[in-house]
């Protein structure tokens, strides 16, 4: 079998997978509904809707609750699929224009949390790893560990005190100023004020794992043959670790980066709403406490779906680059 | 590392994280057992007035908006923290280790069903996903475990497979097999044993991320309403963090230190029970 057919079996075969999971996802939800007391329609419309027969009546229409099960089942795996995720009566929209709307400020902030988490953890493992046995590897490795245990939203309530409030040089939250009407650069400037805390909270638990990967990383590839070569022909130590050492050890970081994208997404629902971050998360949070559940199922199932698309770019880029991997 | 010139070094190592996790984990445990001797009150009580910053009198952590004593609901919540964290994990680590043996040990299309399922159940946005199983079912204790169980089996899944797969054609095993022992002697008696190592590290693992998990939850409002935990208290901490830091601050140093003590105690078994792994991470 030739290499590139090999590669279209195995981005296939992930293709199928990330399918799969978005439509056991969408399974899960409506058996959860069914699942609940009362049916699906009170369920829905929850503390919110509960005294509007209309909005009731809409949502037993949407589901066909008067239908068999498997029918009802049917009917809302179409609907799901064609992205008939029905309409917000808490926000006045349809779900789906409401989740479009806060996705970019969900994968502005995933993005930059990806390249802070690889770039300052990869930077501080390699630096431990080369100040070996001394206090700078001690410091580090202690910050590493902290960061590891704490809980996320603390972190960034912690971050809002000491850089926000106490010192005022950051804002406390949302993704603009109000009101200041900025345009271009200006605005790009505010908007990238915003995006520190945010971005570094979300990164805290990553960076923390990354360093201790990459030092570990690093040690390891210290001692292997190829940088003993590099010694015995005279090349300076720096060049050896940034020139060799640097591209080899970073790899396992960059293969469990592309691994946690979907946990970063669970971490960026407690960080946008402990910021007030207008995204995906925020609005999961928003429609959590109006009890807006056909939204937050909408939002699950976009998440699924996202998650789905970064894994198989990953697999794609990897299958690219490494052949290894598809002959596993 | 080398053999030899490093081993006292890293004996003593190990046992720094062994003693400095055990005595911060003891003291968790303690602080959970005796929370009712120490603060017998409900620690949803109001006990004082509201808004006294830490090492005032009779309050050492202070109090909250409502004037509850913030170092009884720490003692309060140290128990739902470390119930949740151990009953999650023992049974995602059940779970784990039968999804995962089954798996290693009859591979072929029972080993791809099973692992094709566990790597679905990775996929799935984990919090997102226990946000939603809350939000329709009612948060109590049990739908809490069974939210946080669903999201964390998979990986340890994995982890006793590959476990298995390395041990299933050893001597031993294929001895055991030539004897007549049935599957099942075989999976519990000759294989998990040696597995062991590899599984409680990870089990430990999960105690930590489950009491992360736990804390963000009922930091959004998802625990169960009845029970004071440490992620509802950062979470009741939240509006008055300008005026107040401390009462959102001492619960989250709470949560830090019992997952620390966890996540030394999980190294310090790594490097004793698995002195060649190169890492100490069963990813999350």
């Amino acid at each position: 079998m030739t290499l590139a057919r090999q590669r279209w079996i195995y981005i296939r075969r992930r293709l199928l997978q990330g399918v799969l999971t978005v439509f056991l996802i969408v399974t899960a939800n409506f058996f959860l509904l069914h699942l609940a007391p009362g049916d699906p329609a009170s369920v829905l419309a929850g503390e919110a809707g509960a005294s509007n027969p209309e909005f009731i009546a809409q949502l037993r229409a949407q589901f066909g609750l008067d239908r068999p099960l498997y029918v009802q089942y049917l009917k809302y795996l179409w609907e799901t699929a064609t992205f008939d995720l029905g309409h917000s009566f808490r926000f006045g929209e349809s779900n789906l224009k409401l989740i479009a709307g806060r996705l970019p400020a969900t994968l502005l902030l995933m993005v930059s949390a990806v390249f802070l988490s690889v770039l300052v953890g990869s930077s501080l493992g390699l630096i431990a790893a080369i100040k070996r046995k001394t206090y700078i590897e001690v410091g580090i490795l202690l910050v590493a560990v902290l960061a590891y245990a704490a809980p996320v939203f603390w972190a960034g309530l912690m971050f809002i005190v000491l850089f926000s409030i106490k010192l005022e040089w950051l804002p406390t939250s949302g993704m603009s100023t109000v009101g200041a009407g900025f345009t271009g650069i200006r605005y790009a400037f505010d908007v990238a004020q915003h995006l520190v805390l945010p971005a570094f909270t979300l990164s805290l638990f990553y960076i923390a794992l990354y360093t201790r990967l990459m030092r570990t990383s690093v040690l390891e590839n210290l001692s292997l043959n190829y940088v003993v070569t590099a010694r015995s022909k005279g090349l300076p130590g720096r060049r050896i670790v940034l020139g060799h050492v640097l591209r080899n050890a970073v790899l396992p970081v960059l293969t469990m980066a592309a691994v946690q994208i979907g946990g970063m997404l669970g971490g960026s629902v407690v960080v946008e709403s402990v910021f007030g971050w207008p995204g995906l998360g925020l609005l999961a949070y928003e429609s959590l406490f109006s009890r807006d559940l056909n939204l937050l199922l909408g939002i699950l199932f976009f998440g699924a779906i996202l998650v789905a698309v970064a894994n198989l770019a990953v697999d794609i880029a990897y299958a690219a680059i490494d052949p290894r991997v598809i002959l596993k | 590392m080398s053999a030899g010139g490093d081993s006292l070094a890293q004996r003593l190592r190990l046992n720094a994280l062994l003693v400095a996790g055990g005595i911060l984990l003891v003291g968790v445990v303690a602080l959970a057992v005796l929370a009712g001797v120490l603060y017998p009150e409900d620690p949803f009580d109001m006990v004082g007035q509201p808004f006294r910053p830490p090492m005032s009198e009779d309050f050492p952590l202070g109090t909250d908006s409502l004037g509850r004593d913030i170092a009884a609901g720490i003692a309060h919540g140290a128990r739902i923290s470390l119930i949740i964290g151990i009953i999650t994990a023992l049974m995602s680590t059940l779970l784990g280790v039968l999804v995962g043996s089954i798996a290693g040990y009859y591979g072929g299309r029972i080993d791809t069903l099973l692992m094709r399922t566990t790597e679905l159940f990775q996929t799935i946005p984990s919090f997102l996903f226990a946000i939603v199983v809350l939000a329709v079912l009612q948060p109590s204790i049990y739908t809490v475990i069974f939210a946080i169980v669903v999201v964390s089996w998979a990986p340890l899944a994995r982890l006793v497979r590959g476990e298995v797969v390395s041990l299933r054609n050893r001597e031993f095993v294929l001895g055991c097999v030539a004897l007549g022992m049935s599957d099942l002697q075989i999976i519990i008696r000759q294989i998990l044993p040696n597995a062991l190592p590899s599984i409680v590290v990870a089990a430990s693992v999960a105690v930590a991320s489950s009491i992360l998990f736990e804390s963000g939850l009922s930091f959004l409002g998802l625990g169960d309403p009845n029970v004071m935990s440490w992620g509802l208290m950062i979470g009741m901490g939240r509006s008055v963090i300008r005026t107040a830091w401390w009462v959102a601050a001492v619960p989250g140093v709470a949560v830090l230190v019992t997952v620390l003590a966890i996540n030394l105690l999980g190294d310090g078994l790594n490097e004793a029970l698995n002195p060649r792994s190169a890492s100490n991470f069963s990813g999350r």
